[in-house]
């Protein structure tokens, strides 16, 4: 009790102008197509690193916590999602928009998604007492299981080639290898390079990979991606997108629900989260054939997910240092720049932490509700805006943000590399998330299976928990491939008849 | 294969069934760096090298049958294309995606040498004039926007050191 109202007062005294510029920049940022949570964290990570640690924590959680709540805007009034976490708002949302009730389903999903996030805090909330013993079950063997298991279920459930995404993760696991091995004190892929003792850094990699990329690709493109905007101009339907959630309260709950359990299995993301809660409400809908049409329950289902995930996502992340997406690994990222070890250390020592990030979960979602349902018309206007205007600005930040972060030449070429690598990762379906959660994770899976090879020899598979939860990742692993063939046996048998 | 492609140019295979030169070219360069990664690894100690092989061998692995799937892919599509010579591919309005990455080695070459100073005067006027094909008025107003909240935010407000270049010398803030 004391710890929840620490966390509240950490958050309401000296944290909220950090907490309010992260959902701020979120806010705007998912409104644009095509840039989603990620390179909102992307933008503002070299700018949290300049901050004290819990503030630069702060801002990063409220972009992360709110980076599906604006997304609902283009998805439903032009029929493109801002981020995967948007596809499955389109199926009933855009339908709705052509027949007029687009700020209606917009704002449906908007409320959603923050009835959501608050369901996923509450998640969060009540997993603290779990997450304690289930955090000193584990040792390094079961570490080293989950961080393959994370690795092997973003490479397969992901939406990129399996394959590509396979060897994107393994590629992101040796990057992460360029440096000083701490035992041995050998100096790993540095070329004789003093500068690399320290690694690749983290923040012009993301730059890099998912900001300077994406700028690339509207320069390539070279229009604005929506039209006019003239398909915002309705207003007067908020009301009734409100009353929906109310009225289609078991689809808002039962979509929340699932969006959590998607986010505590590492790798599902956040696409996945939304077409398993679409999926399940067209299930259990009294009319499930009206789906795809434009019905709001479909809205609701899907939105509703999209941030109680994070919630979700946060509990492997908090408990056992393995985050379940990219966002999530920038976040353990952030936490390890400052000092903060999840896991055991985190659980017993800092729970008023933990809670700080609930806290900011809940007020960043109702913030950016507010805010999004305020700025609905001129937010989405940033669609039009011709790519000639909208990069330069955003390539210079990045430029700068790559540079402020060491103060070193080099990260900024480090950076426009990454880019170039994530132009062609992008245009090419190899996970540029896999890779990402390689990085970041390379260490702590090298640390764990040192230790775990130290402790108990080879056979440091064979401990009961690893070995389960081995098995358990295999399933999840070959379950979907397994499923494929038979699906493309049976199609090729009945082709032959 | 299933592929997407937000940019075009060289890099368009959306094509059912067929890969590009630079797809094949991509996963190429993927297993060499793996491969290479993984011979380097053999040079290092015992304890340096246990955890870059167990993951470098069978990520060389992957990326090799990965690379062979896009040399199948590629072979197949280039009969396909020969059957095939009249396809249309809409093509883009903006720049290739050689020339959007000459844009961006533009501006780190400018921001390195000459320093934050020059790149925030000059990069967004160049890309506006000669990719956008924008107005003089819209030129200066949104430059100097640039400058202006890019200074405000990293000098003013987060006190980011910012790189000066050659330009040092005669900046009387340096």
């Amino acid at each position: 009790m004391v710890a929840m109202l620490d966390g509240l007062l950490v958050v309401l005294s000296d944290m909220w102008l950090f907490v309010l510029t992260g959902v701020l920049v979120a806010t705007v940022v998912a409104v644009i197509p095509g840039l989603g949570g990620l390179f909102a964290l992307a933008v503002l990570l070299p700018f949290a690193w300049q901050l004290e640690p819990l503030a630069g924590i702060a801002m990063l959680m409220g972009a992360t916590a709110v980076s599906g709540t604006a997304n609902t805007i283009t998805s439903v009034m032009f029929g493109i999602p801002g981020s995967p976490g948007g596809v499955a708002t389109v199926f009933d949302g855009h339908p709705m928009a052509q027949r007029g009730e687009g700020v209606r389903a917009a704002t449906a999903g908007i409320g959603a998604s923050v009835v959501g996030a608050l369901i996923g805090a509450v998640a969060l909330a009540a997993a603290i007492p779990v997450m304690r013993p289930l955090a000193l079950l584990l040792g390094p063997s079961e570490f080293f299981v989950l961080i393959v298991a994370a690795l092997a279920l973003s490479a397969v459930m992901g939406p990129s080639d399996t394959l590509k995404s396979l060897v994107a993760g393994g590629l992101g696991l040796m990057l992460s290898f360029v440096g000083l091995e701490q035992s041995t004190a050998t100096a790993r892929y540095t070329f004789g390079q003093l500068r690399l003792w320290d690694g690749i850094p983290l923040v012009p990699v993301l730059i890099g990979l998912f900001a300077m990329s994406e700028m690339a690709v509207l320069l390539v493109r070279g229009r604005a991606v929506v039209g006019d905007g003239t398909a915002l101009e309705q207003r007067g339907q908020v009301m009734a997108g409100l009353r929906d959630v109310m009225v289609h309260w078991r689809t808002t709950i039962s979509g929340s629900v699932t969006g959590v359990w998607v986010g505590i299995a590492p790798g599902l993301g956040e696409a996945a989260s939304q077409f398993i809660a679409y999926g399940q409400a067209a299930r259990w809908s009294r009319h499930p054939e009206r789906f795809g049409t434009g019905i709001v329950e479909g809205v609701i289902a899907a939105d509703a997910a999209t941030n109680s995930k994070e919630g979700g996502a946060l509990i492997p992340t908090l408990a056992f240092g393995v985050p379940g997406s990219a966002s999530m690994a920038v976040l353990l990222a952030a936490f390890m720049a400052a000092g903060i070890q999840p896991g055991r250390a985190l659980l017993e020592d800092d729970v008023h932490l933990i809670w700080m990030l609930i806290w900011v979960l809940v007020l960043g979602n109702l913030v950016a509700g507010a805010l999004a349902l305020l700025l609905i018309c001129p937010a989405a206007r940033l669609t039009v805006i011709r790519p000639a205007l909208l990069v330069p600005p955003i390539l210079l930040l990045s430029v700068l943000g790559a540079y402020a972060t060491n103060g070193r030449i080099l990260d900024v070429v480090i950076a426009a590399g990454a880019g170039f690598v994530g132009y062609a990762m992008r245009s090419f379906d190899y996970s540029r998330a896999a890779l990402l959660i390689g990085f970041v994770l390379g260490a702590e899976l090298e640390r764990n299976l040192l230790l775990a090879t130290r402790l108990y020899g080879p056979q440091f598979i064979l401990r009961p928990v690893a070995l389960a939860l081995a098995m358990v990742t295999l399933t999840f692993v070959l379950g979907p491939w397994l499923q494929r063939t038979r699906h493309r046996r049976m199609t090729s048998s009945s082709d032959h008849a | 294969m299933t592929t997407s492609n937000p940019g075009g140019g060289p890099f368009d295979i959306n094509t059912e069934g067929t890969a590009s030169t630079a797809s094949l070219l991509t996963a190429v360069v993927a297993w060499l760096v793996a491969v290479a990664m993984v011979l380097s690894a053999l040079g290092y100690g015992p304890e340096a090298r246990r955890v870059p092989l167990a993951v470098g061998v069978p990520t060389a692995v992957v990326a090799g049958v990965n690379a062979l799937r896009e040399l199948k892919a590629y072979l197949r599509s280039r009969s396909f294309v020969r059957r095939q010579p009249d396809r249309n591919s809409d093509p883009e309005p903006g720049t290739s995606p050689a020339g959007a990455f000459a844009w961006l080695a533009g501006l780190v070459l400018v921001f390195t040498v000459m320093g934050y100073l020059a790149a925030v005067l000059t990069f967004p006027a160049l890309l506006m004039r000669f990719y956008g094909d924008e107005g003089a008025r819209t030129i200066v107003i949104l430059t100097a926007a640039v400058a202006s909240l890019s200074y405000l935010l990293l000098v003013v407000a987060l006190g980011v050191d910012v790189h000066e270049g050659l330009l040092r010398p005669v900046l009387p803030w340096a």
